[in-house]
């Protein structure tokens, strides 16, 4: 016999906004993300767990076309006329998949563009994502080629579209690391994804097994 | 009941309008009625506005055009156009330049030699209409510290401050509905949201009912900042007041469009009349005839006739100085929201059943 369980209202309402995602799917979608402090300790698992939940096998293309085109904005993820807007949260990061200009109204008349300073995330970083790692992956960006700003783009959309294509199935740890010189994709790197090409053979961001 | 009223100021970069002088008439006003009934300070510190980037940037412009200028003969009308011709040019100081302005003025009450000008011309205008000059040219040290603003603000859970991370930091109130404000720019300037919150946070812990008096083109600042004082239990209400449309359009002063009406230019064409009939008339005109609500807009001839009627009601009054009423009189103009009407008060003066020791009164009190 199985027990029930306590009511859980933001998880119903959480559950309920992941049912009306996937019901819309194809339907043009753009993804909000509210960031308070940006840790990338926070950032990427907040990240995983809207495209966990809220991007199914069957919005793939769709987060792809769409909604890697990430709309960032300053807010606090833990107030409240916003927790229950949110697909994955965290303290510091909020994540919404929201449908139409209301939708997105709603949201970007109370919060503005998200606008920190040039100040890039330390060297090493590394956001550990489970404990039975079969192996690790790194980004890797030229720290000459970015702002604060399109980092955020790009090492969104470089996860992003691993985690759709199972590339991160198994993964143990994430380590951002900062390149100094351009990255040269040699012929060993085949199979990585990168993000914003400079010239041919160079790459201004990429994503690759350790 | 000790009663605090904070009007909106105004930057000394442009002559008196007829929405300046409307904002002014009005505060007067509040202030004389209510004083009738209670403990009044009117707290008007030019220090926010003159610390503000609008005035800080036209004064690095006149820097950076006219080196070594001597002010003195300057007019309103000259100063504004200078100030019209600096915004159209888009002209932006350097941050140097900007952060010297703003700790002269922060430390010891700085005033450019343009602005030393224009806060002289506007004390002629204000002795000339009976309105105690001291209401909007007095400049004194903040209360307090924008540090120990911002702490403040953090310790009530309202402070979203990405400063850390090279962002900007911002009122959070948007649980209540209002959008994130931002309040420090990310080159650590702080905007005038904090300089009136170092103004008049602490000053009107001491008092039982603070009046916030400001033109509502920046009402939802001031929603912001009833809020913000509301939390800490300071008594607060909002006095918006609607600006004047001059030729059919409500402009802001940067962008021209007052030559003919400024203050200064209305004095000159009424200077056939007392001073008593023009302070009168004027109340008369932009409180009570153009409609406290929705202003209809501004007519010369309209003003005009206004305190010639002025002028006409003092002769028959006499000797209106000398009349005292109870203090049920002037309490009849307290609104149920606790507000002064002035708009009965003038409608008493216009009024044809009121006695004349009821208008001499009031018009005793006014002016």
């Amino acid at each position: 016999m199985t027990s029930l369980q306590p009511y859980d209202a933001p998880l119903a309402r959480r559950m309920l906004r992941v049912a009306e995602a996937q019901g819309r799917a194809g339907s043009s979608a753009l993804c909000l993300a509210v960031v308070h402090r940006f840790e990338l300790s926070s950032y990427v698992p907040g990240l995983f767990e809207l495209l966990r939940y809220a991007v199914k096998a069957n919005m793939a293309q769709d987060w792809l076309a769409n909604f890697t085109k990430t709309l960032f904005l300053t807010g606090n993820p833990q107030r409240t006329w916003l927790q229950d807007q949110f697909h994955a949260s965290g303290p510091d990061c909020g994540w919404m998949l929201v449908y139409g200009d209301r939708d997105l109204n709603r949201v970007s008349a109370k919060l503005p563009p998200l606008l920190l300073g040039e100040a890039l995330p330390a060297q090493d970083s590394c956001v550990a994502l489970s404990a039975s790692s079969l192996r690790d992956v790194e980004v890797l960006a030229h720290a000459g080629q970015f702002s604060f700003q399109s980092y955020l783009v790009a090492i969104t959309h470089l996860l992003a579209e691993a985690f759709i294509a199972g590339e991160l199935d198994g993964v143990g740890k994430v380590y951002f690391r900062w390149s100094v010189e351009p990255i040269l994709i040699a012929s060993a790197d085949l199979g990585v994804r990168i993000a914003q090409v400079a010239e041919v053979g160079v790459a201004d961001a990429v994503l690759r097994y350790r | 009941m000790k009663v605090l009223y904070a009007p909106v100021g105004i930057t000394p970069t442009k002559p008196l309008t007829a929405s300046h002088l409307r904002g002014v008439l009005l505060v007067d006003a509040m202030q004389k009625i209510r004083s009738r009934i209670d403990d009044v300070t009117v707290w008007h510190n030019r220090r926010p506005w003159d610390i503000s980037l609008q005035t800080t940037q036209f004064w690095g412009y006149l820097d950076t055009h006219f080196p070594d200028h001597d002010y003195s003969s300057e007019t309103d009308i000259s100063l504004g156009m200078k100030y019209v011709r600096a915004n159209a040019a888009s002209f932006e100081a350097s941050a140097e330049m900007l952060q010297g302005y703003t700790s002269g003025v922060d430390s010891s009450g700085y005033l450019h030699p343009s602005a030393q000008r224009m806060l002289t011309i506007w004390r002629d205008v204000f002795s000339s209409i009976s309105v105690d000059p001291d209401i909007i040219t007095r400049s004194d040290a903040f209360e307090d510290s924008a540090e120990n603003v911002m702490g403040r603000l953090d310790k009530l859970g309202i402070l979203l401050d990405q400063r850390g991370q090279g962002g900007c930091g911002y009122i959070d109130l948007t649980d209540e509905g209002l959008p994130l404000r931002k309040i420090v720019d990310a080159d650590g300037s702080a905007n005038y949201i904090v300089a009136i919150l170092r103004d008049i946070w602490m000053r009107a812990q001491s008092f039982d009912k603070t009046f916030l008096v400001y033109d509502s083109s920046v009402e939802r600042d001031y929603i912001l900042l009833e809020r913000v004082l509301r939390l800490t239990g300071v008594e607060c209400q909002r006095c918006p007041f609607k600006r004047v449309p001059v030729n059919g359009a409500v402009l802001s002063s940067r962008e021209g469009g007052w030559k003919g009406t400024t203050a200064g230019e209305l004095l000159v064409k009424l200077r056939e009349f007392s001073v008593a009939a023009i302070s009168l008339g004027l109340r008369m005109y932009f409180l009570y005839q153009l409609g406290l609500r929705n202003p209809t807009g501004f007519d010369a001839a309209q003003l005009h006739r206004q305190v010639e009627a002025s002028e006409k009601l003092i002769g028959e009054l006499g000797n209106y100085c000398n009349v005292e009423m109870p203090l049920a009189f002037w309490q009849q103009f307290r609104t149920r929201s606790d507000d002064i009407d002035i708009y009965r008060v003038l409608s008493m003066i216009a009024g044809k059943k009121v006695s004349a020791a009821e208008k001499s009164a009031l018009v005793g009190c006014l002016i």
